[in-house]
């Protein structure tokens, strides 16, 4: 999978890296098991700090979505089946709902557009 | 003392004529993303600011490129013992010039891109699955450079046995209709002086692969995944050609080692350098064909998908232009890679702010300055 990441984006880098990577294995594009690059070469490669990269690696770690083999490589973790909403993701769905309410979107629509990208995700369609 | 010097002063018109011809036409082989070490939208180099920044680095270097050719034909008129120094310093003279027509137009180009908001995202690609710094380089065409060793070991055992047969002096130099003129005395260290430089050439070119295979790739914002194929198609393309020099130059001086070896071999000259141009040929067109960094290479893309690009969005005015000294010289020390792509004409850059690059163009000044030094004293007798 190609990683793509803007330097001068409000957005920090590091935060820009974990997404790039959970979209990855959401849609299919990152295999359960596959190693991802050493943080060193993989910040070699985008040309940011090491410390940077180190601390996406880090955040996807905690967050269950890799696993560190023998303490160097990193992997991606085996894949969940029918787990409950964690309560990081619940925050986050909570502030989605919120922001839809603040613009006067429709509960249904909310529902469909949330249904639709899950979908389109899973699908490998992210282009 | 007057062959040569008409041999020095042809080598310098040929390598100033290549030079000179490839000065001005680099703004043309460079890609598109850039303006003088600028990056900007690609569009941008078809305006007519763009153009006129160009026609005067084009000019600047053609009529430097003239003055030069015309002071080395001057040189030679008036004082021939002194091409040694002409084929060392000219050259020289020419990269401070195309220095010095590049600079400005720079600067210019700087002013430019604020002035009419060309601005890009500045976005950096890495894929999963290869590095572009720690390179593969198990991916790399390393049997030319086996086929090269075989070669240089064969030229070690001929050497060896012929050795106890040659006679004492034995030619080492020939004039150019390959009649020898100059002799030494016979040693193990002249009968093998052209294997072992041969080791050390294939040893350079070796390392100039790896380089290759090292340096950070230059993805193209408009279709990354395409640029991303045309740059690992373009990367094999350079390792084969390299691979492919090198043993042209290890073939060309066993052939000459042959000389050496065997007293009354001769090998006319036109065939040693045919040896040496006829994979030179190929090369270059390829190069010139696929453009910088592979950039007019036909690819199939279905290989590499990209990530989601929707998050991506950034302060587009904000861009690496200020890790660029004068264009030229990329120093960024969050950076950890030392190989970067280059942002005009070749295709590879340091980060100078690196450890190993700052102590690797050291060593290559010094090395550089210390021939020119031994050169110079070793011709202060002859001439």
């Amino acid at each position: 999978m190609l990683i793509q990441i803007n330097t001068y984006a409000e957005k920090p880098i590091y935060e820009q890296l974990r997404d790039n990577i959970i979209m990855g294995i959401a849609s299919g594009q990152l295999a359960e098991g596959e190693s991802l690059p050493s943080a060193r070469v993989l910040a070699a490669d985008l040309g940011v700090s090491f410390h940077t990269v180190n601390k996406a690696y880090d955040i996807l770690r905690s967050g269950g979505y890799i696993v560190m083999d023998r303490r160097t490589t990193a992997i991606v973790a085996p894949k969940k089946t029918g787990g409950d909403i964690p309560a990081a993701l619940a925050e986050k769905l909570t502030m989605c709902a919120a922001e839809a309410i603040c613009h006067g979107i429709d509960e249904s629509i909310f529902a469909k557009a949330c249904a639709e990208n899950y979908r389109k995700i899973k699908g490998g369609d992210i282009q | 003392m007057t062959e040569l010097n008409v041999f020095l002063f042809v080598t310098n018109i040929c390598v100033l004529l290549l030079c000179g011809a490839l000065m001005p036409i680099v703004p043309m082989l460079t890609r598109k993303s850039f303006l003088f070490g600028v990056k900007v939208p690609p569009e941008a180099q078809d305006t007519a600011q763009a153009k006129a920044l160009k026609r005067n680095y084009i000019t600047l270097t053609v009529l430097g490129g003239i003055i030069v050719l015309a002071a080395s034909i001057w040189q030679y008129i008036a004082a021939p013992n002194y091409t040694i120094y002409a084929i060392m310093f000219f050259p020289l003279v020419l990269v401070a010039i195309q220095i010095l027509a590049f600079v400005p137009n720079h600067s210019k180009a700087l002013e430019l891109k604020s002035q009419l908001g060309w601005n890009v995202a500045e976005i950096k690609y890495a894929d999963t699955k290869t590095s572009f710094t720690r390179g593969n380089l198990s991916a790399m065409p390393h049997f030319w450079y086996v086929i090269s060793l075989i070669i240089v070991f064969v030229s070690f055992v001929v050497a060896l046995v012929r050795y106890p047969a040659l006679p004492d002096p034995i030619p080492t130099h020939w004039d150019f209709n390959m009649e020898p003129n100059g002799w030494s005395p016979k040693s193990l260290g002249t009968v093998l002086l052209m294997p072992i430089f041969s080791i050390v050439m294939v040893a350079i070119m070796w390392l100039t692969g790896v380089l290759i295979e090292k340096a950070k790739l230059q993805i193209d914002h408009e279709e990354p995944a395409k640029s991303f194929a045309q740059h690992k198609k373009y990367r094999r393309l350079m390792g084969h050609g390299i691979g492919l020099l090198t043993v042209a130059l290890v073939v060309m001086f066993f052939v000459i080692g042959l000389q050496t070896v065997f007293v009354g071999f001769t090998v006319p000259m036109w065939l040693a350098l045919a040896i040496i141009i006829v994979p030179t040929i190929p090369i270059c067109v390829i190069s010139i064909r696929a453009g910088q960094g592979g950039t007019l290479l036909k690819v199939n893309t279905t290989e590499i998908t990209a990530a989601n690009n929707n998050a991506i969005a950034g302060n587009n005015a904000m861009s690496d232009d200020k890790y660029w000294a004068w264009g030229l010289f990329y120093h960024n020390p969050d950076d950890p890679a030392c190989f970067v792509g280059d942002r005009f004409g070749g295709n590879i850059g340091f980060n100078y702010s690196r450890l190993p690059v700052k102590i690797g163009v050291s060593i290559g000044i010094v090395a550089l300055v210390a021939s020119y030094i031994w050169i110079i004293i070793l011709f202060q007798e002859l001439i």
